[in-house]
């Protein structure tokens, strides 16, 4: 057992799963709260388009994705969810268009050291230490961010009209919202791959609904949730050369089933 | 004492005229039912006077500084995730961490109180709460403002019918007890009738001159005037009350 802390890429999976865990675990109870679900997949397949094109362009794929996520997120977040237009199908379509766009620009690109497939799938055990730094100075800003505006947060999403009688204008804190979840996301698709992240978004929030009766402890039992999986997957992925993305959602799914189920048989 | 006065106040979104030349002044101490059919713009008014919404003509001005507290019609609190009714009443605090969580549930077991709720309800999920039990989680966040100016938007649909009369007395008591003014928007003349002081019949406009059961009844144009062209605030005339006064 002691054995598995002794490769360094192991603990630098386990630094970057539990930062990831952390993130995405928050983030998501807003998200869904918003119901956004849809929302979390759109913005990491529009990453992997941004992916696509820096391997075409030879530049720095995780940039490319966290822009493109940045882009795509504060128009479907902020600017389509005024309009009449239906949130989810503009979600759908950017989601689309995110999938053709990754498709076109990766069958070009001829980068033999990095490969697409890692974006798609994930490879948390190839992280670096510039990544993981990378990680801690957005997971802190993320962390500030909530415990400063986490209250006004809620309260727009939950009550808009009440939080505009209050604070007035909402955009500037939509904007960050959106901003924020797109470089979370869009920065975590190397580890957990753009197909399967947002997986680390809304599960645990599910699971959570399941023990819980207020935001805070739904807020506090996702990032526990998400962590025990992330680590689990690690260590099992370890053991069984199995791919760690597939043994996250399965264990995810796998909680929330017998979470549901016990809660269930309760009634 | 005027606390809000709006004149000639219009709204338009789009192409779809919402409200158009209302003229309102709302005092100190008023409870004023606000009743008219569907889309006559009631909410849209509440909306604008809560700063919710911004008007596309005329002018709403309000006392300095006013306080208002707004119950507004839809919100998604008991829905989609858990909310304790400890954090919906949070809401409504600005600079919590500067309070201090001690009194932090001081405050909020203190106006828990005065809707007719004990303190362990702090711990409740809001969506386990019966309807009168939201409504009034809803009035307390709301008077967390301390406000002047209550704007009660008809929230009390599929409500039972003792639980509506428990909520208006509680409404009943803020207005003569804390003095604060209060409009009611409802579909429900008869509780209307009850319990406001006044009564504004809405439907774009205001109209005045007709018997709020009969404007209820869709019976407008028989018995009402606009009261449009009788606003004239500006020139410093007694400001006009268009609501039907009932006693």
């Amino acid at each position: 057992m002691l054995e598995f802390f002794n490769y360094s890429f192991i603990v630098r999976a386990i630094i970057v799963g539990g930062l990831a865990a952390t993130c995405l675990g928050l983030l998501g109870n807003y998200i869904v709260a918003a119901r956004q679900s849809v929302a979390s997949e759109m913005l990491a397949h529009s990453s992997l388009a941004g992916v696509g094109l820096g391997l075409l362009l030879g530049l720095s794929p995780t940039l490319f994705g966290i822009v493109f996520a940045v882009l795509t997120g504060t128009y479907a977040l902020v600017y389509a969810r005024r309009s009449e237009l239906p949130n989810d199908a503009i979600s759908m379509m950017f989601l689309l268009g995110g999938v053709a766009l990754a498709i076109l620009f990766a069958s070009k690109a001829t980068n033999p050291v990095m490969s697409f497939d890692s974006y798609l799938f994930g490879s948390i055990l190839t992280t670096s230490w510039s990544q993981i730094y990378v990680f801690m100075a957005l997971s802190a800003l993320v962390l500030s961010f909530v415990l400063m505006f986490g209250n006004r947060l809620k309260t727009l999403i939950f009550d808009r009209d009440y939080y505009e009688s209050r604070f007035g204008n909402s955009k500037l804190l939509e904007l960050t919202f959106a901003a924020m979840v797109s470089c979370v996301i869009g920065l975590s698709i190397q580890i957990i791959g753009g197909l399967l992240i947002a997986a680390l978004v809304v599960i645990p929030v599910l699971c959570a609904q399941q023990v819980s009766k207020s935001f805070r402890s739904s807020m506090l039992w996702s990032i526990i949730i998400n962590l025990l999986a992330v680590w689990t997957s690690i260590w099992l992925s370890f053991i069984w050369d199995l791919p760690t993305s597939s043994l996250i959602v399965l264990l995810l799914i796998g909680t929330f089933l017998v979470l549901r189920l016990s809660k269930q048989r309760k009634i | 004492m005027q606390l809000v006065k709006l004149k000639k106040l219009g709204l338009k979104i789009g192409s779809n005229q919402i409200l158009q030349d209302i003229c309102l002044q709302i005092n100190v101490g008023d409870y004023i039912g606000l009743i008219g059919p569907n889309g006559a713009g009631k909410s849209s008014l509440l909306k604008c006077i809560a700063g919710c919404m911004q008007a596309s003509s005329g002018t709403l001005s309000s006392k300095k500084s006013l306080k208002i507290g707004y119950v507004p019609q839809n919100c998604n609190l008991d829905l989609v995730v858990n909310l304790s009714v400890l954090e919906v009443l949070e809401m409504a605090l600005e600079h919590k961490r500067l309070i201090g969580p001690k009194n932090i549930e001081e405050s909020l077991t203190a106006v828990l109180h005065k809707v007719g709720l004990d303190g362990d309800f702090l711990e409740y999920s809001f969506r386990d709460l019966s309807g009168g039990q939201k409504q009034r989680v809803l009035i307390a966040r709301s008077l967390l403002s301390d406000p002047e100016l209550l704007l009660f938007d008809e929230s009390l649909s599929g409500v039972d019918y003792q639980t509506k009369l428990s909520v208006h007395n509680l409404l009943k008591n803020l207005n003569q007890q804390d003095k604060i003014a209060i409009i009611f928007v409802s579909h429900e003349i008869e509780t209307i009738v009850s319990y406001c002081k006044q009564i504004i019949c809405l439907d774009k406009t205001i109209h005045t001159g007709c018997h709020p059961v009969d404007f209820a009844q869709g019976k407008i144009k028989k018995t009402c005037e606009i009261s449009s062209n009788n606003c004239d605030l500006a020139s410093g005339k007694k400001a006009v009350h268009h609501h039907h006064k009932l006693n």
